[in-house]
């Protein structure tokens, strides 16, 4: 489903015990695909692609390279 | 795990009245009504056989609310003494415990509102004050239902946490139309700031940040906040605070029904 940029304050996953925030990326492995689907739609996480994307960027880095 | 909605267990010595981070319940003798009650519009025709309506906007009230003329500071009559203006203005929520001090997935009442006066008398033998609410124009510029539950019963936190979920479809809840929500800070902490945030969730599981409160928990106060577009089945309070020492404080949520 690839990856996700993350809008939204903070994003918790009881079950794996983490926690994201924003300018965070997540992908299906850390919430159901049709939760990000959801979230998708509400503008809580947005698509990237993975060029978009600097070494170091996932999961709780805060920069996007210009892509 | 969410819980339940409270069943036939709602005593008037576990309603608690908030008002503008106050409870008032210590001082509550009467309550005439708390309602939501749409205006009518008789649609009747000519040919029609019987009086046809339909409901109009409703208007939101809590009417009647008497109480001991406690002159203490933040008790009933020092709080509910008029004196016009902004100091006129509150957030309002009667909650409701099932079987006891009312607490998470119990029934509340919530009101952004304007107090219309304060009336003195004497009740049974005693100095009474009199209050009545309705919506407050200034605050609340869309539509608000009352009839929401208990996110956080009027009890302290020493430490940060997620409190437990409640389960919206177990009410008549709408979950496309936004919410609002009050926080009632009774007892303020002394020890660094708290950052309070309404999570959702569609699974019980994974959560997201819905909406967050600027009252930070170091005075009494309280806040009302709005939410517009959908909410999931699933909210619950989470409340940081990395050095905190207690802080006591309610929370009360309504979903908006169109």
């Amino acid at each position: 489903m690839g990856k996700f940029l993350v809008h939204n304050e903070r994003l918790t996953n009881d079950r794996t015990g983490k926690s994201f925030t924003t300018g965070d990326i997540v992908t299906d492995d850390d919430f159901p695909k049709y939760i990000l689907q959801a979230w998708l739609e509400r503008g809580y996480v947005s698509t990237v692609r993975d060029d978009d994307i600097e070494e170091g960027d996932e999961h709780g880095s805060d920069s996007l390279g210009e892509g | 795990m969410a819980v339940t909605a409270s069943g036939k267990d709602k005593l008037q010595r576990h309603m608690r009245l908030l008002v503008g981070g106050y409870d008032l319940s210590g001082d509550a003798r009467a309550l005439g009504s708390a309602s939501y009650d749409p205006t009518e519009v008789d649609m009747t025709g000519w040919s029609n056989t019987v009086m046809q309506y339909l409901t109009n906007i409703p208007e939101v009230v809590l009417d009647g609310f008497e109480a001991l003329m406690n002159d203490d500071t933040g008790r009933a009559y020092d709080v509910l003494k008029t004196s016009g203006g902004a100091a006129n203005l509150h957030e309002v929520s009667l909650l409701f415990g099932g079987g006891g001090e009312p607490a998470i997935g119990d029934p509340a009442f919530v009101m952004g509102a304007v107090q219309l006066g304060d009336m003195v008398a004497s009740s049974d033998g005693v100095a009474v004050v009199t209050a009545n609410f309705r919506v407050d124009a200034s605050s609340v510029t869309s539509f608000a239902y009352p009839h929401g539950v208990v996110l956080h019963g009027n009890t302290a936190e020493t430490a940060t946490f997620s409190s437990t979920s409640v389960d919206l479809t177990n009410g008549v809840y709408s979950l496309a139309n936004g919410a609002q929500a009050i926080i009632h800070v009774t007892s303020a902490e002394s020890t660094g700031t708290w950052t309070f945030t309404i999570e959702d969730s569609a699974n019980d599981s994974t959560w997201a940040s819905l909406v967050s409160f600027t009252v930070d928990g170091t005075s009494i106060t309280s806040e009302r906040v709005t939410v517009a577009g959908a909410v999931d089945r699933y909210v619950r309070l989470t409340g940081t605070n990395g050095t905190a020492t207690s802080c006591t404080f309610a929370v009360t949520f309504a979903p908006v029904i169109p």
